[in-house]
């Protein structure tokens, strides 16, 4: 819980990590490569007194997400969105069991989201099965463009996707989360290339599709699908911390995503440990469309940031929203 | 601080005009150039270009026509065959470098790429025409023009405003590129295949096209923070020199 001017606004953040990129868990350059580009972004758009050395952030202790997340980050819940890369490090670049294991031991504040790859067949479907029968899973992570063998990506418009896809609803699983951030291959057309959500948010009206990043680099496409189907989020992971360095190009792509997709369907995150949460909600509940943007974008209220910063992923993951917090009479407080 | 070689000064003059297609912005701009380097004998130099990236995973497509382009404004200076282009600190920089050595197309090298470069221009460059025109129209605005009216500018009346910079001129010759008519009696305000946009649609129109602005502005800045972080020492100036007498 965050308190601003004497309002109380309930928080979740939507996308963090407990990774391990550290060198001794890197299998090669690519993993390398990966951790390094994490903390160029990490570098490139904390404020200086944000900023970690490497070793604090190549690879995240258990103990590091409780305090920079839960206690120091002012979240009430937040959402692990892993992911995976078993061909770039040898255990995964995500920390598997610490997450499930802090899911377990902070009941409500922490919820991890698993991971699946249509090209692992008949075993990656029994595995989610057996995952969902040992505990309740809301949310999947899916990472288009993740190597596989020989693969260098798949689209979620593939048979393959279907069916899993078919298997994740059939589990109650109903927060498809999309990666289509910076990425690595041009299959299909372009590796950034959102419209295969289109064909699936069509196709499966039941699940929500969670796009990271807003779609950056392709914002426009993805506003635009965005429009057409009623069950696409935009994820802010990435685009929050623009805040601070780019406060007018900020202002610009919340002003779009409010006109384009409204203020029910988009969700903050802060993408931890790339970014601490606390600074981004602080200064998001301090930030305001500048006058001169006004006439192009409006402004921002203070339910519109509050649905943004906890209340429309409340909706996504069933997440009881106190009394008392801002927007919380439309959220439907649980006490 | 080596002395800017006038030879370099002229390669890096004619990089200017190699655009990021995602960004809408020269590539010398981008921090994309870390050296031009001349080497060779007098009369008879070649030049190397030595290329860097935001990110190590930056999509090969774009990679790949970036260092292609490069390497033919370059060969406009110093001719057919004398340059060679050294991308360095990325995943496919072997592929890469040796395509453009070899001359090997895209789809030579990225067999399983399902999309060519051209197809990949040319989407780019129609949204690129579209981000200018919006721009153009935001000048009209500024200067009072009622949004409807817009419609009913033609190329002449648009020529009659005052513009920051090139733009006009960079609006005009990505309409060339395009095949769009550019006389002067020809319609302003045309969607990305040059037809007409109809009124009830203009709204629509120049929305897209400025949420477009808004994504190639954030590819840019993301780009620049990123190189700024991985290459902080980055050179982006002719600062080579040239090996006089000594061949390559």
């Amino acid at each position: 819980m965050i308190t601003r001017d004497g309002k109380q606004y309930f928080i979740v953040d939507g996308h963090i990590h407990i990774w391990d990129g550290s060198e001794a868990n890197c299998k090669n350059d690519w993993g390398r490569g990966w951790t390094q580009c994490f903390f160029d972004y990490h570098n490139g758009l904390s404020p200086e007194e944000e900023k970690w050395p490497k070793s604090r952030f190549e690879k995240i202790e258990k103990e590091n997400v409780i305090k920079d997340v839960l206690e120091d980050g002012g979240v009430d819940v937040a959402i692990f969105q892993p992911t995976v890369l078993t061909e770039f490090y040898h255990s995964g670049f995500r920390r598997a069991k610490e997450g499930v294991e802090l899911e377990a031991e902070n009941p409500g504040r922490l919820i991890c989201n698993t991971a699946f790859d249509p090209r692992h067949g008949d075993k990656g479907l029994e595995d989610l099965e057996r995952e969902c029968s040992e505990r309740k899973i809301q949310g999947v992570k899916l990472y288009t463009a993740e190597w596989q063998g020989d693969s260098r990506g798949y689209s979620l418009a593939d048979a393959a996707s279907y069916r899993y896809l078919e298997k994740a609803e059939e589990l109650g699983i109903k927060n498809i989360h999309v990666h289509k951030g910076p990425t690595v291959w041009p299959l299909d057309r372009d590796s950034f290339d959102v419209h295969d959500v289109d064909h699936v948010a069509t196709d499966f009206p039941n699940l929500n599709f969670v796009v990271e990043h807003i779609g950056l680099p392709r914002l426009e496409d993805f506003c635009w699908i965005a429009t057409q189907e009623s069950n696409v989020y935009a994820g802010m992971a990435v685009a929050m911390p623009f805040i601070h360095s780019r406060p007018r190009y900020f202002a610009q792509m919340i002003g779009e995503l409010e006109y384009w997709l409204g203020p029910d369907k988009i969700l903050f995150g802060s993408d931890y440990a790339i970014w601490t949460p606390r600074w981004l909600i602080e200064k998001f509940l301090d930030f305001q469309i500048p006058e001169d943007m006004q006439g192009e974008y409006g402004t921002l209220s203070d339910e519109q940031k509050a649905k943004v910063l906890g209340l429309n992923a409340a909706r996504l993951y069933d997440i009881p929203v106190p009394a008392g917090v801002v927007g919380s009479e439309m959220a439907g407080a649980s006490a | 601080m080596p002395v800017a070689d006038p030879l370099a000064t002229l390669v890096l003059a004619e990089l200017e005009h190699v655009y990021d297609p995602e960004v809408d912005e020269p590539v010398t701009q981008m921090g994309f150039i870390r050296e031009v380097e001349i080497a060779g004998t007098e009369g008879a130099e070649n030049v190397i270009v030595h290329m860097q990236l935001p990110q190590y995973f930056c999509a090969p497509n774009f990679t790949y026509l970036m260092v292609d382009d490069v390497r033919r404004a370059a060969e406009k200076v110093v001719g057919e065959g004398n340059v060679h282009v050294s991308l360095v600190g990325h995943f496919e920089a072997d592929k890469i470098n040796g395509a453009m050595t070899e001359g090997s197309s895209f789809t030579d090298v990225f067999a399983d790429a399902i999309e060519d470069l051209d197809t990949l221009r040319d989407r780019f460059a129609r949204k690129t025409f579209l981000i200018r025109q919006e721009r153009v129209c935001k000048v009209l605005d500024k200067s009072g023009i009622d949004s409807e009216k817009i419609l009913d500018l033609d190329l002449a009346d648009v020529a009659g405003f005052e513009y920051e910079g090139e733009l006009l001129d960079k609006y005009l010759s990505t309409r060339t590129e395009l095949g769009i008519d550019t006389s002067s009696e020809a319609p302003f305000l045309v969607a990305a295949d040059g037809r007409p946009v109809e009124p009830d649609k203009l709204r629509l129109h120049r929305r897209s096209a400025s949420v477009m602005a808004v994504s190639f502005e954030g590819n840019g800045m993301m780009c620049k923070t990123l190189i700024h972080e991985r290459y902080p020492d980055s050179t982006v100036h002719p600062t080579a020199e040239i090996t006089r007498g000594e061949v390559a």
